[in-house]
């Protein structure tokens, strides 16, 4: 399969590309490890008349610790977060999700953490072939007026599929973006708009620059989950995320979020209210996954390799475990 | 047993073209370039049935770069068909599109671009006709026509009967009928297909691509572009896997001919790896219904059996494909009075073809129901099995004479290897283990292209030149040939050459499927070699003053037996005959002991193949009960390979049959669809296994030494595949106390299965699926 033709650019600072960027806005597609927007402009999802690689842009790649917060830059590969020591030290769940991803040799050398925040909501009949979209019929995210997988359904619901999604969320990151107007910082959890069509609060000539997580006050426990039909190269079927602070026996902070769903991660909050402040007990798995289905049955349609009926039930699964592990109850 | 004096042959010597391969020196189809080649491009349907009214294809011929398009005008109406009775596919469709990917046309141009854009500048009129998907909905009465020959959609409609089966069934202590039902998986060989046209200004063409009988490829393309068979050249060419899915003939190399004749140049086809699931081969889905009596002690008396199966769009190889799975079974048991009925159903969906694993839901089918009537009577599955094992010398219902069989000791050294009954018996919560049986053939009849030939040259320095229309699909037949011809020869492996799978340099031979290459390409190099050998030797005796019967070739000399030190060098040899004028001159030829009386639909009896190869697998797994996720611990597979020629490659095939059988097939492997979509036709979300998933295994070579094969060999691999799938099969269900009817058995589908145990109570398969009937014939009109 080959390429579409574009305009390539690998500018080697941010300016240049915000440059490009300002220009062209959305025309302009950045290209970070590729891993996911070379195999969609395969299946021609996109073809955009420039791309602009960020593979010469040093500042993006760079990872630190500042005083409150890690600060992982949005063009570090997998295998640099994964690897780097600060990482290890404050938080081991992004290990731990990284090391799920994809296989070693392409997606974690290649990919970005950037690239996994910003990677494509996927569905089964979305990413196609050209061929085999064109004689599917259009949908809302190709151009059309339906949803293949909900017939009648007035927006896309194709899938927020990032490995480090639930676990950036459950560690309350926050993005740093830079466009047209400067800098800005957004939580991530405010950074999904739940349309699979337009996924991101995120403007078309924008670039994410930085992830930033703060550091944790107290000892965090946590838990990473996912589910996936073979171990290695599979994206997830459904994931969970736990984060939580237990001092003098109280549950003073915690976290559960469950990914792979819809369009975007989803924080159980309610999950969060019942349990704070009290010492974690075994009710809070049973909790966990009635809230996880119940959440998953809202959002889950029929387009990933497993039918809906059993992601929603594995959502539950998940979370209860997820939250079982981050609470020592498992 | 063998002779153990071999210098090569039953050793563990490494592949001849193993360097090439993982160098990445080996050159595969789509890595052929000639000066001027054109890029082809195929033209699909976009609907899954559709009257096509018309193409147009003027725009795309106007556009510059494009050097020819080509449409179903250019078949001239030719159908083709692997039989005579099942020609039912035009190699460009002429009237009808009848699935989702059928070639419409064709365009030839500089390169894929261009060949891609004028692929959007053709314009064909479509009437969308209603399609089916399945077989239920198929043979329902007022079902659409796929092909209007064939009412109801039966494609191929296969009757066996043999014994009373009735009467037996009257006669059983215990009668049970159940329902299996196996989706469609596929091969997903790691080289997608392609393939290279040139055509020359004599009129012939030269074609290379993956394939499993360059010779088969060769015939069917002379009919179909009307050229004798001597202007058709089948080149060698480095394949990447086949696992049935490159025995018939396809669109694609038809089409690149056409295209290159046409124009005149070299014209390359590569297909993406969509375009390699849907548009070439895939397995069949399957419904089987077996009932099964047996005596008091689990013997089975009576069996019948009713398939279903989804045949696709097209015929293929459909006589074949609906009667193997019966034939395994009554190779691997001894069942004296059987009743089949097999039916090929077409559907608007990909052609369907034979598979390393086919038959899934009626071999599990077997193993599951006798597991199931072990329960009833208190026998465990090794007697079970045992019981009912095929012994060497006996008979299969419908005419094969076995003469050698070890499926006995496959079981026992399974069984006790993997310590079965106890681990059987002793209930661990979610662990299972279970046994699968299954049998294979080594050829079946196939008319003069069942036999293979052989030629042998040498070079002035001793070396040899092996010639042989054998083709490597991946499994090592190159390395088979010339570890034989060197054994044979006293040559070491690197100073013979090998000329292979060109039809137009070397001899027929039968293809490299229905597992026969080793017994019968294998054969007749073996018989060229002894035949040059003889000559080598006649030369010898004069030169040694020795009589020809004494003489022995070893390590590249001719000497008297045990006097090595008194011998001539075999360049020498060779050097002297060429001088007497008596060149060196190696022939031999094979054609397996099989009764070709026996046809697939009209004479189902007679010696089948010459040989069967037999397996026995022990699966051990564990099961998340609450994510219904396996996990296979460890595999026990054995095999009666008649004799392991190289242990090495043979080890390699068990590894890869339960890769492929068990944990892929059983676990994993099925393509879902959505209208005639295809919603996993790509390596990511069609789940072959990875390496990260893979058990132990633990592989048990048994040897029988079968009377017709080379040196005593069979076949390796087959029959482990597929008796890893009934292994994984039984060994879930017992994790589960469940006895699964639906495969492959995916985490959902187990879930599934556990959600419904809880409603159940007896022994029950999981599912209740609609039984596979005989269907009444249509009444005359
Ligand atoms: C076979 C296969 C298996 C995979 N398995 C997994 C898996 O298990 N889990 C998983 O999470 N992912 C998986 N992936 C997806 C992908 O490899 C990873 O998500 C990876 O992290 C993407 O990063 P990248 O740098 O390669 O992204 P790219 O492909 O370069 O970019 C992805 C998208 O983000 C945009 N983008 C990237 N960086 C920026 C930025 N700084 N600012 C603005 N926009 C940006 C791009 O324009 C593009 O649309 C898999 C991919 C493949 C092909
Ligand atoms: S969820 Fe619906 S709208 Fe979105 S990509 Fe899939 S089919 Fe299209």
């Amino acid at each position: 399969m080959r390429l579409p033709p574009f305009e390539y650019q690998a500018p080697s600072t941010l300016d240049e590309a915000l440059k490009i960027k300002r220009g062209q806005g959305a025309a302009a597609q950045i290209l970070a490890g590729g891993t996911d927007l070379i195999v969609n402009f395969k299946h021609r999802l996109f073809s955009p008349a420039t791309v602009i690689s960020l593979n010469n842009i040093a500042e993006l790649k760079r990872i630190e610790v500042t005083h409150d917060a890690l600060v992982l830059g949005a063009g570090a590969s997998l295998a640099e977060v994964a690897s780097h020591p600060a990482v290890n030290e404050h938080f081991p769940i992004l290990v731990k999700a990284i090391d799920s991803i994809g296989a070693l040799g392409i997606q974690r050398f290649r990919g970005t953490i950037g690239g996994n925040l910003l990677l494509q909501p996927r569905c089964i009949f979305y990413n196609q072939s050209h061929y085999w979209r064109m004689s599917k019929g259009l949908c809302h995210r190709t151009g059309g007026k339906d949803c293949l997988a909900l017939e009648g359904s007035d927006s896309c619901h194709s899938i927020c599929s990032g490995d480090t999604v639930p676990t950036l969320l459950a560690l309350s990151a926050q993005l740093a973006l830079a466009g047209g107007g400067g800098k800005r910082v957004a939580p991530l959890a405010e950074f999904f708009t739940g349309r699979g069509e337009s996924p991101w609060n995120i403007m078309p000539e924008e670039i994410l620059t930085e992830i930033r997580i703060p550091l944790p006050w107290a000892p965090i426990s946590w838990s990473y989950q996912r589910l996936a039909l073979r171990p290695a190269v599979d994206f997830p079927l459904v994931n969970a995320a736990a984060a939580a602070i237990v001092e003098k026996g109280k549950l003073e902070h915690f976290r559960l979020v469950i990914a792979a769903l819809g369009p975007a991660p989803m924080v159980l909050r309610e999950v969060e209210a019942r349990l704070k402040g009290a010492a974690p007990t075994r009710e809070a798995l049973d909790l966990a996954q009635d809230a996880a289905v119940r959440v998953a049955e809202g959002v889950v349609v029929a387009n990933a390799s497993a039918s809906k009926e059993y992601r929603i039930q594995m959502a539950g699964a998940l979370a209860r475990r997820a939250t079982g592990e981050a609470l020592g109850l498992a | 047993m063998p002779d153990d004096d071999y210098k090569l042959i039953g050793k563990s010597v490494p592949r001849i073209d193993a360097r090439a391969k993982v160098t990445g020196e080996a050159l595969f189809t789509a890595d052929l370039k000639f000066p001027r080649m054109l890029v082809a491009k195929v033209l699909r349907s976009p609907h899954a049935h559709a009257r096509i009214l018309n193409v147009d294809t003027s725009r795309a011929e106007k556009l510059r770069g494009v050097h020819a398009v080509v449409t179903g005008k250019d078949t001239a109406g030719e159908k083709w068909g692997v039989f005579r009775y099942t020609r039912d596919q035009q190699l460009l469709c002429v009237d009808k599109a009848r699935y989702l990917g059928d070639e419409v046309a064709a365009v030839a141009a500089v390169d894929e671009e261009t060949a891609e854009e004028a692929l959007k500048l053709i314009f064909v009129d479509y009437e969308p006709l209603p399609a089916v998907f399945d077989f239920w909905s198929a043979v329902a009465p007022d079902a659409p026509r796929i092909h209007d020959e064939y009412p109801r959609n039966i494609n191929v409609e296969v009757k066996i009967e043999v014994g009373l089966v009735d009467e037996a069934f009257r006669n059983c202590r215990l009668v049970r009928e159940d329902t299996f039902l196996a989706e469609e998986d596929s091969y997903f060989m790691s080289e997608p297909y392609a393939v290279v046209a040139n055509c020359h200004a004599d009129g012939s063409v030269e074609i290379w691509m993956p394939n499993a009988s360059p010779h088969t490829k060769a015939k069917a393309l002379s009919n179909a572009l009307r050229l004798p068979l001597s202007q058709v050249n089948v080149r060698k060419i480095t394949i990447g896997g086949a696992f049935g899915g490159r025995s018939d003939v396809f669109p694609a190399e038809f089409i690149c001919s056409l295209l290159s004749i046409k124009t005149q140049r070299p014209v390359k086809l590569v297909y993406t790896r969509e375009e390699n699931t849907i548009a070439t081969r895939m397995g069949h889905a399957m419904l089987t219904t077996h009932k099964t009596g047996v005596d008091k002690n689990g013997k089975v008396l009576a069996r019948e059996s009713i398939c279903w199966l989804d045949g696709g769009a097209y015929s293929s190889t459909g006589p074949i494909a609906t009667s193997v799975p019966f034939l395994c079974h009554e190779q691997a048991y001894n069942v004296p009075n059987v009743r089949f009925y097999g039916y090929r159903i077409y559907t608007n969906k990909p052609v369907r073809g034979m598979i390393r694993i086919h038959g899934r839901s009626f071999a599990c089918g077997v193993d599951t129901q006798l597991d199931m009537i072990g329960e009833e009577l208190g026998i465990d599955p090794v007697t079970m099995r045992l019981v009912n094992a095929r012994r060497p010398g006996e008979t299969t219902p419908t005419g094969s004479h076995v003469a050698s069989c070890g499926l006995v000791e496959c079981i026992e050294q399974t069984a006790e290897q993997s310590n079965f009954l106890a681990k059987f018996k002793k209930s661990v919560p979610n662990r299972g283990i279970g046994m699968g049986v299954n049998s294979v053939q080594t050829g079946f009849p196939l008319g003069i292209r069942g036999g293979s030939q052989a030629f042998i040259k040498f070079h002035e320095d001793g070396g040899a030149t092996v010639i042989s229309g054998v083709v490597d699909n991946g499994q090592g037949n190159d390395n088979m040939l010339v570890q034989i011809a060197a054994e044979e020869l006293g040559l070491p492996m690197s100073e013979i050459r090998l000329i292979s799978a060109d039809t137009e340099s070397t001899p027929t031979d039968a293809g490299s499927y229905s597992m026969i290459s080793t017994f019968g390409g294998g054969n007749a190099v073996k018989r060229a070699a002894e035949d040059a050998r003889a000559q080598l030797f006649e030369v010898a005796s004069e030169m040694l003053e020795a009589d020809p019967e004494d003489l022995v070739a070893r390590d590249r000399k001719i000497f008297v037996r045990g006097a090595p030190d008194a011998g001539v060098p075999l360049p020498k040899v060779v050097r002297q005959a060429l001088l007497l004028g008596r060149p060196i001159m190696g022939r031999g030829a094979f054609n397996p002991d099989v009764d070709q009386r026996r046809e697939w639909i009209g004479n189902p009896s007679g010696q089948l193949s010459q040989a069967f190869s037999f397996g026995a697998t022990v699966a051990e797994v564990e099961v998340d009960p609450e994510t219904g996720q396996v996990k296979a611990l460890d595999v026990t597979c054995a095999q009666d390979c008649g004799f392991a020629l190289n242990p090495l490659i043979v080890e390699g095939q068990f590894e890869g049959s339960v890769a492929m059988g068990g944990q892929g097939g059983m676990l994993a492997e099925e393509h879902r669809w959505h209208n005639g979509h295809c919603l996993n036709p790509t390596m990511l979300e069609y789940k072959i296994p990875t390496i990260k998933e893979m058990p132990r295994i633990k592989p048990i070579i048994v040897e029988t030494i079968d009377p017709g094969g080379p040196y005593g060999a069979k076949e390796a691999g087959m029959s482990v595949a597929m008796s890893s799938a009934q292994a994984y099969c039984c060994a879930v269900g017992h994790a589960l106390g469940i006895y699964f009817n639906h495969y492959p058995l995916t985490p959902e589908r187990i879930r599934d299965a556990i959600e419904r145990k809880q409603e159940s109570k007896g022994i029950k398969t999981a599912w209740d699926i609609e039984p596979a009937r005989i269907i009444p014939p249509e009444p005359k009109s």
